[in-house]
């Protein structure tokens, strides 16, 4: 019976499930190293860690439906995390959300979409260097709009990072079955 | 050599184990501390935030369930600061609670209600719009799951940790939005999900077979045992007095017996209760006769025959009030003890316990029944799958006394086609059976829910029954007909 | 990512230099750097310069440490709460960081994570903890890469271990990994999250330090509360009680945010003047507005107008007196062209986003909350409103299980208490909306 993990995420889990006092301990990191392949958490996911790694599927959609960090639906390739918290919001951060969202409708409706979704957060815990914002895992500092539009022209020029490479084969492969 | 500590509530002293919490002191005194999450059942969560008190020498209230009593301690469950914390935390439980009451199974008996009328009485003062969630939702065979109406008091999932021990629900999201839930629509399976709908203090868990069919202030409850097998869980009986219909059973407390749980099979025992199911009258030959003509008719089979020709078929599922009423009965009047057979069904495991109430002995007096064979010295043989004993036993009589719940005995049928084989075969059982319609003579009997009388579990603890009125008035209980019989036997000399 | 010389920083070094004692020191982050700098001298004088446990914790009793994450609770006492029999015991630090304002912590890390394990190791001694976590935010990317670099090369080095400085003492550090929580923060929160849980806090009774992780005797220190340890070990207590005041000892990395000119963290000592530490060391408000009002110890502490702060000095008794509280050291500057009922509005959507959602008056409230600061803002609002949600908070303060109802009820309050006039401008948007509509 396949693994519905690859061999390397399947090692991973291993090692998470072996690390920790318990081996729920193990369910956080296990779901980051599931998104950090994947790009996102499927039901799937959480299914197959009950069935082949015995994780109660209750217990994992307790952690998955808690903590904002996880993915629970595919995502555009780069994620633009602007934070909204108090002291980012002073300096300006609402119109840094709302040029990037604007440019990104725009690609969009242009024909000529980028790779991005723009979201407002909570504190990212850089507060003197406001706004702060992270795209994927890189963080970024005094993000205004203009650095928010320059990022996501920079990042879009890239070429796709592997985990939102494979969600999109993942995506393709599900649509093909019948 | 108990270590036990005093303290006061209200100015009233009363002493509790140490270790004990406030609330466990002031259930003991009989001092009403509102709550939600606390059971006496379950472990403590302390997250509805209800049940402060006032603990003199603490600035802040605290909760009286987690907060563990002390000697000499000082608590106020009155004061106005009290009342005030009460009614508030009142107010947040019902910030998004659906208006659900008009078409809400739980109305009149619903902790939300009922603490409103006492602690709240309050103007809400919520104006804006309430958070929405998913609504009577499916969640197994015998429950619907309203997940807005949900307090969050974590009691099911509690439960479902503890008690049955399968994890099936938790509380999925952040904040308002937190939701009770089982993952992706998975059923809750196991015989003891009802416990869930009692629990559960508001109406997010209600029962699939009692939803929409009766409001609760017109049931009354009779406190009483449950006939499913050999623990006999103390339970209490729902009957609509007015319509002689009963509608459901929920355990009752008892230490000794069942502690707060019963399980979804003793659940079913009201639906046999009911007229539909009921035999209302004899039948003589297949054709309905008078009760008095019925036990004329035993009474004249009696007179013309020997002891050892008159077999008694027992199922261990009446009281042992019945039991004795028969054997002393036949005694006097066959002037000896007839053969009696216990009739065990076919596929029972007797000894099986599913760990936590449910027994595979489906009669819920053997133990009575073993007793009073004893004590009347009367050997039994047992029957199970096997009537040869029967068959053999040359009976020109049997009096068959059939299991109250034909659920208990799957080979029924079969065991039936047996006895109406033999010669004049008595049948004592309440439902319209057509297997049964074959006796010679069927007199119907009340059910657990209309006698009185005795049950002795598995561990010798005797309950009571409580009668209520019955569903067919002219039925009576097989005590009631033996002695009749034994009347109709002196007035005939 | 701002290095230690980068254009952001444009102020000058700390002049204390108990926690920021690398900065401006370049690869700050080696080993080496750290141990030429003092580095792991206090590891070796405790645990080969015949230091017992009870040892350690009365100096840093002495010293007068307080818990630096925001409660302040004396940390020797905290740690003298561990019962002294044997058995399994945790230390965990609390690397969280989510109060709004609060950028202090990655900052040690950025200097050196070395100065955080070693203290853990010392403080992991006094306790009798075999086991420890660094417990990160999840979105702490680079700091949760240097610490683990910093963990192997304290493997590597001998400082962990099973035999740590061949003294016998046994010592495992590893690293967990948060997802995305405020709630975190809450120390029995952490703990709960730690267990693969949903990171909500527990009910005390039971303590952590009597039962936490596992049931087990656990001990949650913040970061600069232990990267203070070695200093702390290695000058005595009363070298680090000449900084600070009587009851507030030390020195406490302050971080301002907000429209400031030299935005960044300061190692001050306790009982600086507030207004000197926004107008001179950090240069005032950007374009010269003139203050409106001061968070001064994170989004949980109660507001202060530009008045009130005039003699202030920051340390845990003064803002505890002015009805505020130093918090995380976190101050937050507003300018007078800011809305005061916008800042209310935007706090309470933190914590309407943050409340775990245990326990009803939190879970139930926090969305009220919000509800009703968006109904004003939206201009729905109506005379009594401000009074309003200051009274729900007020009901929902010590009613929870943790201080989180408390932390939204320091803005919830104040700022309808201080700024009650601002409400109404709102109030009269919705009449003057309707006149003109009617």
């Amino acid at each position: 019976m396949a693994s519905f993990f690859s061999p390397a995420l399947n090692e991973k889990i291993k090692g998470f499930l072996g690390r920790y006092e318990t081996r729920r301990s193990s369910i956080l990191p296990i779901l980051h190293a599931i998104q950090d392949e994947n790009d996102w958490i499927s039901k799937e996911a959480v299914q197959a860690l009950e069935a082949e790694h015995g994780l109660s599927v209750v217990d994992v959609n307790e952690v998955l439906s808690f903590y904002t960090m996880y993915r629970k639906t595919p995502p555009k390739a780069y994620r633009l995390e602007v934070c909204g918290s108090i002291s980012c919001w002073l300096n300006g951060a609402d119109k840094t959300i709302s040029t990037a969202k604007d440019y990104i409708a725009a690609a969009e409706k242009s024909g000529k979409p980028v790779p991005f979704e723009c979201h407002k957060v909570e504190c990212l815990g850089v507060c003197g260097y406001a706004p702060v914002a992270l795209v994927n895992k890189d963080r970024y500092l005094n993000v205004t709009p203009d650095a928010a539009v320059k990022l996501i022209e920079d990042y879009s020029n890239k070429d796709l990072p592997a985990a939102a490479k494979k969600c999109a084969a993942d995506l393709a492969a599900a649509a093909q079955k019948p | 050599m108990s270590n036990q500590i005093t303290l006061s509530i209200n100015n009233q002293s009363i002493s509790v184990p140490a270790g004990s919490t406030i609330m466990e002191a002031a259930q003991k005194l009989g001092v009403s501390v509102p709550h939600f999450c606390w059971h006496p059942g379950l472990s403590i969560a302390g997250v509805c935030r209800f049940c402060m008190v006032k603990v003199e020498g603490m600035p802040k209230l605290q909760i009286a369930c987690n907060t563990p009593a002390t000697e000499g301690m000082k608590v106020d469950t009155v004061s106005a600061e009290v009342k005030d914390a009460h009614k508030w935390a009142l107010e947040f439980h019902l910030i998004n609670h659906p208006l659900d009451c008009p078409i809400c199974d739980q109305a009149g008996e619903c902790e939300l209600q009922n603490y409103y009328m006492k602690v709240g009485k309050y103007q809400s003062q919520m104006e804006d719009e309430k958070v929405l969630k998913p609504k009577a939702l499916d969640v197994g065979d015998t429950l619907v799951l309203d997940t807005e109406r949900c307090i969050l008091c974590s009691r099911c999932v509690r439960f479902e940790d503890e008690v049955t021990k399968t994890s099936t629900l938790g509380i999925f999201n952040r904040g308002d939005q937190a939701t009770i839930g089982t993952y992706q629509g998975r059923k809750i399976k196991h015989n003891y999900s009802y416990n869930l709908a009692d629990i559960c203090p508001v109406g997010a868990f209600t029962a699939k077979d009692f939803r929409f069919k009766c409001r609760v202030w017109f049931l009354k409850e009779a406190k009483t045992v449950c006939p499913g097998c050999s623990t006999g869980c103390s339970v209490n009986l729902f009957q609509n007095s007015n319509q002689r219909e009963y509608y459901r059973l929920k355990p009752r407390h008892n230490a000794e017996v069942n502690g707060h749980w019963m399980c979804d099979t003793g659940r079913t025992m009201y639906e046999h209760l009911n007229a539909s199911t009921r035999l209302s009258a004899p039948l003589l030959n297949g054709e309905n006769v008078t009760f008095h003509a019925a036990l004329q008719a035993v009474s004249d089979a009696t007179k013309s025959v020997s002891a050892d020709k008159v077999a008694v078929v027992f199922t261990a599922q009446f009281t042992s009030e019945e039991y004795s009423a028969v054997l002393n009965s036949l005694k006097t009047t066959l002037k000896g003890t007839p053969k009696v057979f216990v009739w065990r069904e076919e596929t029972e495991t007797e000894e099986s316990f599913d760990g936590i109430l449910f027994r595979g002995d489906r009669n819920p007096n053997t133990r009575g029944m073993t007793e009073v064979l004893k004590q009347e010295s009367v050997g039994a043989s047992i029957l199970k799958g096997d009537f040869s004993a029967l068959a053999n036993a040359g009976a020109e009589l049997t009096l068959v006394f059939g299991p109250e719940v034909e659920s208990a005995y799957p080979s029924l049928a079969k065991a039936l086609s047996r006895f109406v084989e033999l010669k004049k075969s008595v049948y004592f059982g309440n439902t319209l059976n057509e297997v049964a319609k074959k006796f010679w003579l069927r007199i119907p009997v009340k059910t657990f829910a209309e006698k009185s009388g005795t049950f002795v579990n598995f561990n010798g603890v005797a309950q009571k029954l409580k009668a209520n009125p019955p569903v067919y008035p002219a039925v009576k209980a097989v005590d009631e007909y033996f002695a009749d019989l034994g009347k109709l036997a002196q007035s005939a000399v | 990512m701002p290095v230690m010389n980068s254009p952001y920083m444009g102020r000058q070094p700390s002049e204390f230099k108990i926690l920021t004692e690398l900065e401006g020191v370049p690869n700050s982050r080696s080993l080496d750097v750290y141990k030429e700098h003092g580095g792991y001298a206090a590891l070796e004088k405790v645990l080969k310069g015949g230091m017992s446990p009870d040892d350690v914790i009365n100096l840093v009793k002495a010293s007068g440490l307080r818990g630096r994450g925001g409660a302040g609770f004396p940390t020797g006492m905290k740690w003298g709460f561990v019962p002294k029999p044997a058995g399994e015991k945790y230390l965990i630090t609390n690397f969280d960081e989510g109060e709004p304002g609060t950028y202090k912590d990655r900052y040690i890390a950025e200097l050196n994570a070395h100065m955080l394990i070693e203290g853990k190791i010392i403080a992991a001694y006094a306790i009798g903890a075999s086991k420890s976590y660094i417990y990160l935010r999840g979105e702490f990317y680079d700091e949760i890469a240097w610490c683990e670099q910093a963990i192997k090369e304290a493997y590597d080095a001998g400082y962990l271990g099973d035999n740590v400085l061949g003294t016998g003492f046994k010592h495992h550090m590893d690293v967990y990994v948060g997802a995305g929580a405020y709630i975190c923060g809450e120390e029995t929160g952490l703990i709960s999250s730690l267990e693969g849980k949903k990171g909500q806090p527990k009910l005390k009774p039971p303590f952590p330090a009597v039962k936490g992780y596992l049931g087990k005797p656990t001990i949650v220190n913040n970061v600069e509360t232990l990267a203070a340890v070695p200093w702390i070990i290695r000058n005595g207590a009363e070298a680090y009680k000449k900084f600070g005041t009587e009851k507030s000892a030390g020195t406490k990395l302050f971080n301002i945010s907000g429209p400031v000119v030299r935005p960044g963290c300061y190692e001050l000592p306790l009982g600086y003047p507030l207004k000197r530490f926004i107008y001179e060391d950090c240069g005032g408000l950007i374009g010269g507005k003139k203050l409106k009002a001061v968070i001064p110890g994170g989004a949980s502490a109660p507001v202060l107008t530009a008045a009130e702060i005039e003699n202030m000095t920051m340390d845990y008794e003064a803002f505890a007196a002015a009805g505020t509280m130093l918090g995380s050291g976190a101050v937050i500057v507003i300018p007078e062209d800011v809305s005061m009922v916008h800042v209310l509005e935007n706090l309470m959507h933190f914590f309407k986003d943050e409340s775990c959602g245990q326990c009803t008056p939190c879970r139930e409230g926090t969305g009220w909350l919000l509800k009703m600061s968006r109904d004003i803002v939206n201009g729905d609002g109506a005379p009594g409103d401000a009074e309003k949600i200051a009274d729900v908070a007020g009901k929902m303060m010590g009613r929870t299980i943790c201080t989180f109802s408390d932390a939204a009820a320091g803005p919830a309050r104040s700022i309808p208490q201080k700024f009650a006039h601002e409400f109404l401008e709102f109030y009269k948007n919705k009449a003057s909306a309707a006149h003109a509509q009617g």
